[in-house]
């Protein structure tokens, strides 16, 4: 399976993990927990699409994942936004907020969505979507992005 | 003398009167906790009620027949979970009692108002979303 991510999923990364007393340090690890070593179908059977699949390839799909930095499990963890592709084993994140905390947020807005799966489409065509090896990736990574 | 055991007798009277004003609070209070006790106990019951049906709710996210059909329901509910939350707040002395138990209520309540924005948005504003749907062609085309 491919996994990739847009430069907007880079950026909140980047801004959740600024400072250690935000507490959300070990998203990518929490982040790795939830994919790594997953078949499709288990990432599909655990997470939620967002948008019907009828006669798509694609389907935006949101998962819920644990915060172990504030150890609140996944109703107040996190919420990951990213686009499936069954045929072409292909996952892009689009974006992650959390639920609590600094940055806790209650939910995105459409406006947001469109915004997400706009960068998207921009990033693919430019071929500049960047790829994530999932079983390794590290908060390093991104950092150095 | 007879002014002196009237005064005796007053005073006694009086400090009966206040001993009794007194137990009549510790009364109160002790009614109070009972009651607050009650109160936490229904919330705790209500937390892990709604809890249960947040999980269940998670089973019917595909399903746009039963999803459409409770999401009214959904939405009712929610609306007076939030002006009990609210109701609750409003009181400085019982949200101090009850901090703990009503931010566990916050918490599955703000879960089922996720859990009803994702249907509302899936089922209902997603299919009439024209620039959401041109969105998505372009994204399908683009892997043909």
């Amino acid at each position: 399976m491919k996994y990739y991510c847009t430069s907007y999923f880079v950026r909140t990364i980047k801004t959740l993990t600024s400072k250690k007393i935000f507490k959300y340090n070990s998203c990518i690890k929490d982040i790795k927990a939830e994919f790594a070593s997953k078949s499709l179908n288990q990432i599909i059977q655990t997470s939620y699409s967002l948008f019907p699949m009828e006669n798509r390839k694609f389907s935006i799909m949101k998962i819920r994942i644990k915060n172990s930095d504030q150890k609140v499990g996944k109703r107040g963890g996190y919420r990951l936004i990213f686009l499936i592709n069954e045929e072409k084993q292909f996952i892009a994140f689009l974006f992650l907020y959390p639920k609590t905390g600094r940055f806790g947020k209650e939910n995105y807005d459409n406006p947001e969505l469109k915004e997400f799966l706009n960068t998207f489409i921009t990033e693919y065509e430019g071929n500049t979507l960047i790829p994530i090896d999932i079983n390794n990736i590290t908060l390093k990574y991104f950092k150095s992005l | 003398m007879h002014t002196q055991v009237l005064e005796k007798i007053h005073e006694i009277e009086y400090t009966g009167k206040t001993f009794e004003e007194e137990l009549h609070k510790i009364f109160e209070v002790q009614q109070l906790k009972r009651e607050l006790k009650d109160i936490k106990k229904n919330i705790k019951d209500i937390t892990g009620r709604i809890g249960e049906l947040n999980e269940s709710l998670f089973s019917i996210k595909n399903d746009k027949e039963e999803a459409l059909e409770s999401l009214r329901k959904m939405k009712d509910l929610f609306l007076h979970i939030s002006s009990l939350i609210a109701e609750i707040k409003e009181s400085d002395y019982l949200y101090s009692q009850l901090s703990k138990e009503i931010n566990d209520f916050e918490i599955e309540a703000s879960q089922l108002n996720e859990i009803i924005r994702d249907l509302q948005f899936k089922f209902v504003d997603s299919p009439k979303d024209k620039e959401l749907q041109q969105i998505m062609n372009k994204i399908n085309a683009q892997f043909e």
